[in-house]
């Protein structure tokens, strides 16, 4: 067995299924993608709704079935894919340890690294809700997994925390099951989730929706019998005497998603604090040279199409780089936020590939905290002003994304920051 | 006919019957929970206290300080980890110092081993997140941390490999004594029996003596669990002084490298184990005292348990009025610690028993030098997870991401004597869920795993409790 | 007559749409491409879902078998829809987009596979 890869990408979701096929287009890249589950397609094989592909395929197709044309692609390409494989470390940037089911423990060698491991959710103790520890408690992304791939009923009478899409997608799944979903409470006072959602998965079948509500208590002994919910004021706190309480037996917790970064850490690669994820440039490359992140790992997406772009960009690039001998070291300017913006991607801008031809522009990818009918980006270096950008409908739940004219960059800026004006 | 029946598998009934398991003795455990270790014993500080708070005159403090030092062989024996990083009970101002002077004077009548007072500097540079303004600390270092529903559990898989039985998802409700024996819910005839029921060894006293003259009143603790990325926060297991404001709070790391901070106090009703806004938020502003950049946001898990409060004030362990009736009861806080010398405190008072009965405990059994030891794969060598995989194929499928556990760590759990049963039993034993995706990942493998390994159904499996189900029944039941 | 207000769910931008019925004729607005005026046409007359389930599934690594309509099926009829397809099974080998049932219920909507197994 050959063991020595240009390209490993680790992870066979959605974000590795791009970068491996779009790395293995170039011709004598040897590319490796390794996958801890039995199949190619990561989070969206349990994905059985539709929304996915409308950017990436102008087609909208169910998460299966976008999965289905990666995998496809996969299959056509050369990549070697490993199956039941876990990546237990990645040392000096190049040799990957894995453990398979398969093949046992395993040690890989690649010129370049893709992380593409995705994410996970946030779970009970990330959202600190007292009460007893019953089950029926999962988080929203679990319970899809038990219904959709599992084939299980996780419960009869349901109530969601959390409006995200997962969320609000569980809620008409449930329904669908034969289960009674009695209602959706969004901390924040708006949802972040899909306006269509909204409709399609909860006024369509009459589930309220609690904005401004959190679960102050749970009970219940063996199974979970009861949940209290209660409205919070401008600080997020519980306000006495708002409480409802609604017998069920299931919870289900849509909190939040983080970025799966154990190897990340693992490898001390420099992180950032409002992804969560590594910090990476335009090319998709992080703090150590020879490793890339790519997709849910490097940032949260609300739209996979945005993660197969990501991805193939980081294939390509990884390509290119472990086909370079010396690999250009640039100065790389660093993107800044002002507090309005909750996430910025990437954090670092590089103005030439890997084969020092120069870049035109940057796709630069930021989330707002809160919802805006209208407002200005403006890009700046210092005091001067480089990019000035109306935009509509700004809201949490669906990323910002700009352009950015990298030779509108004064060749002496070390950083620029994204101002938001209202 | 058994010769002891001890009541409850919780660390103190667990350690009697493991010291008792080297006689020839007919022994039962019973246990009204569906697994070992389910009351206060998996829901504590896990720590080994030193010795020097409890005071020197009581049972409490003797046995503490008898118990610290039995650790080392214990985990040797049954194969928990336990590690002796010491602790500080920290102080500022003339009244701390009092307090701390106090326990130090208390401390050295027990002959608790190295105590000292360390002064603002070593304090400082001994843990350097705790809060600038502490002056002094009281440094103990035989204080350690264990994993305390592991040595239950060990305890137990321990004795029934010598041939103890466990009766689990058994609720005593009637005793009743005919001659010289008893017969427990009708059915379990016994020649002596070992009150270890924690919360509850009064009602279980009362069974047998109306006139029971002890109450046992809960105390519930509430805690945080950090993940493991707030590894190296402390080093140290930290208390404030008694005088303190943050009474009772201790921050520590854990056996597996997370943060634990807790507890508060409040006197609740029993098995009452639910986390309350109030109590969390009093523990939180405690840590945050002690340690000002206590990163509360990384959390992974609240919990609260249970103390047998008893109203003597202090242990209580004796034959009781009924002969051939042991209490081992009120075991509060330093019961974990001083769990080995309670076990060879009730050893004695049975080795008395039999004395008089004419029947003499000895001799001992021929018993092995050691449990067998959990493979933790995470914690092998290369060159030993490459063996592990050749061994057991199981062992190359990664069930838990997060705490990297093994498929075949998993089956062993389950199959050992007093092994897993649940969800949660299986998380005890070998930490699938115990990280910080707490079981999203691994919780349908795992309950396929016990599905499978039990010759149950998916629906049948528990997170924890009797009837807590995982799932609600098949996809097409309507 | 007063206009209705609805969010188009045609795609993920999801425009808030306000509809007129004038004489028989419908006024959009608020839509930012024509699939909104056909969205408000059918929502404000027949309005229709598409549904997406799973079925079960025999002779497969998987037990369950992602499925959709291939085009939207009248709202009404969702539910049902659902029920009855908990009483179906189907045998791998299947690819993703094969037909599995045909006009279900008696509708012009066809069952298709969204995975291959």
């Amino acid at each position: 067995m050959n063991n020595k890869y240009d390209v490993i990408v680790v992870g066979g979701g959605p974000a590795g299924l791009a970068a491996a096929s779009e790395a293995a287009k170039n011709s004598g890249v040897r590319v490796a993608l390794i996958e801890r589950d039995a199949f190619l397609g990561g989070i969206l094989n349990q994905c059985i709704h539709t929304g996915f592909g409308l950017h990436h395929y102008k087609e909208e197709l169910t998460g299966t079935e976008y999965a289905h044309r990666g995998i496809m692609s996969i299959e056509a390409s050369s990549v070697d894919v490993y199956l039941e494989a876990m990546v237990m470390s990645i040392d000096e940037g190049h040799t990957v340890t894995l453990i398979s089911q398969t093949l046992g423990y395993v040690k890989l060698w690649g010129g370049a690294i893709i992380l593409a491991m995705g994410c996970r959710e946030r779970a009970r103790g990330s959202v600190i809700i007292p009460g007893t520890r019953p089950s029926g408690i999962f988080t929203a992304g679990t319970a899809q997994r038990y219904v959709n791939i599992e084939g299980d009923q996780v419960g009869k009478r349901v109530f969601i925390l959390g409006s995200g899409d997962i969320g609000l997608i569980m809620a008409r799944r449930m329904t669908l099951e034969g289960a009674q979903v009695l209602g959706v409470a969004e901390l924040m006072p708006f949802s972040s989730g899909l306006t269509r959602n909204i409709v399609q998965c909860l006024e369509d079948f009459d589930i309220p929706l609690f904005l401004s509500h959190t679960v102050v208590k749970i009970e219940g002994e063996t199974r979970l019998e009861q949940i209290t919910i209660a409205k919070v004021d401008a600080d997020y706190r519980p306000i006495s005497g708002t409480e409802k309480t609604f017998a069920c037996d299931t919870l289900l917790l849509s909190v939040g998603l983080i970025p799966e970064n154990e190897l990340s850490r693992q490898m001390a690669l420099e992180m950032h604090a409002l992804t969560r994820g590594p910090v990476i440039n335009n090319l998709m490359q992080t703090s150590m040279p020879s490793v890339f992140a790519c997709g849910n790992v490097a940032q949260v997406h609300d739209l996979v199409d945005h993660v197969s772009e990501e991805a193939e960009r980081a294939g390509k690039h990884t390509a290119i780089f472990s086909k370079t001998v010396v690999p250009m070291l640039e100065k790389a300017i660093t993107v800044e936020t002002d507090d309005a913006f909750g996430m910025v991607s990437p954090q670092k801008l590089v103005r030439f590939d890997f084969e020092n031809q120069p870049l035109q522009t940057a796709a630069l990818r930021l989330r707002v905290k809160k919802p805006y009918t209208s407002a200005w980006l403006v890009i700046k270096s210092g005091d001067v002003q480089l990019m000035r950008l109306r935009k509509n409908h700004l809201t949490p739940g669906e990323m910002v994304h700009i352009a950015v004219d990298l030779n509108a960059m004064p060749l002496e800026s070390e950083t620029i920051k994204v101002y938001l004006e209202v | 006919m058994f010769d002891w029946v001890i009541i409850g598998a919780g660390v103190s009934g667990a350690l009697i019957a493991q010291r008792l398991s080297a006689y020839p003795l007919k022994l039962l455990i019973i246990e009204k929970e569906n697994d070992v270790a389910c009351g206060a014993t998996k829901a504590n500080s896990a720590l080994i206290h030193a010795g020097y708070d409890a005071p020197f005159d009581s049972l409490r403090g003797r046995l503490n300080a008898e118990g610290n030092a039995m650790y080392d062989d214990l985990a040797e024996l049954l194969k928990f980890p336990f590690k002796r990083i010491g602790s500080l009970v920290l102080g500022v101002g003339a009244e701390d110092y009092t307090a701390l002077t106090k326990l130090y004077e208390n401390g050295l009548k027990l002959n608790i081993p190295g105590l000292k007072i360390l002064d603002q500097s070593r304090i400082h540079q001994m843990e350097p997140n705790i809060d600038p303004s502490f002056e002094y600390a009281l440094y103990a270092p035989t204080a350690g941390i264990t994993e305390p529903w592991e040595v239950a559990i060990a305890a137990c898989e321990y004795a029934m490999d010598q041939g103890a039985k466990l009766l689990l998802n058994t609720e005593v409700t009637e005793i009743v004594k005919i001659g010289e024996h008893f017969i427990i819910n009708g059915a379990i005839e016994t020649k002596g029996i070992i009150n270890a029921a924690g919360v509850h060894a009064d009602d279980i006293y009362r069974l047998i003596d109306g006139e029971i003259s002890f109450a046992i009143s809960p105390r519930r603790g509430e805690y945080f669990l950090l993940d493991k990325e707030a590894g190296g926060l402390v080093n140290h297991i930290l208390f404030t002084c008694p005088t303190y404001k943050g009474k009772g709070t201790i921050i520590a790391p854990t056996a597996h490298g997370n943060i634990i901070i807790g507890p508060n106090s409040e006197k609740v009703e029993k098995d009452y184990v639910n986390t309350t806004f109030e109590g969390l938020h009093d523990v939180k502003q405690n840590a945050l005292k002690m340690v000002p950049n206590c990163p509360l946001h990384l959390n992974i898990a609240n919990f609260s348990g249970v103390r047998a409060e008893p109203s003597t004030g202090d242990f209580i362990i004796e034959e009781s009025r009924i002969p051939g009736f042991i209490n081992v009861a009120g075991i509060k806080s330093p019961g974990l610690s001083a769990a080995p010398a309670i076990a060879k405190m009730v050893e004695s008072i049975v080795s008395d028993i039999h004395s008089r009965r004419g029947t003499a405990l000895g001799p001992m059994i021929q018993t092995p030098i050691s449990r067998r030891a959990r493979l933790h794969f995470s914690e092998l060598s290369e060159a030993e997870k490459i063996k592990a995989i050749a061994q057991d194929a199981k062992h190359a499928h990664i069930v838990c991401r997060c705490e990297q556990v093994t498929e075949a760590e998993i089956i062993d759990a389950i199959h050992r004597n007093a092994g897993a049963r649940t969800l949660n039993g299986v998380k005890r034993r070998v930490r699938p869920g115990a990280g910080r995706c707490q079981g999203g990942f691994c919780g349908p493998k795992v309950v396929a795993i016990l599905a499978r390994e039990l010759g149950i159904h998916r629906n049948e499996v528990e997170q924890e409790r009797k009837g807590s189900f995982v799932l609600s029944g098949g996809v097409q039941d309507e | 007559m007063k206009p209705v207000e609805k969010i188009c769910i045609s795609c993920p931008v999801g425009c808030h749409l306000s509809i007129e019925m004038n004489h028989g004729e419908l006024l959009v607005k608020g839509n930012a491409c024509p699939r909104g005026v056909d969205y408000a046409r059918i929502e404000m007359t027949e309005p229709k879902r598409m549904v997406t389930t799973t079925v079960a599934l025999t002779e497969a690594a998987i037990n369950r078998l992602p499925v959709k309509t291939d085009r939207p099926i009248d709202k009404d009829k969702v539910i049902a829809l659902c029920k009855f397809l908990r009483t179906v099974s189907f045998k791998a080998p299947i690819q993703c987009g094969d037909v599995l049932i045909t006009e279900i219920l008696g509708t012009d909507v066809n069952l298709v596979a969204t995975r291959s197994v």
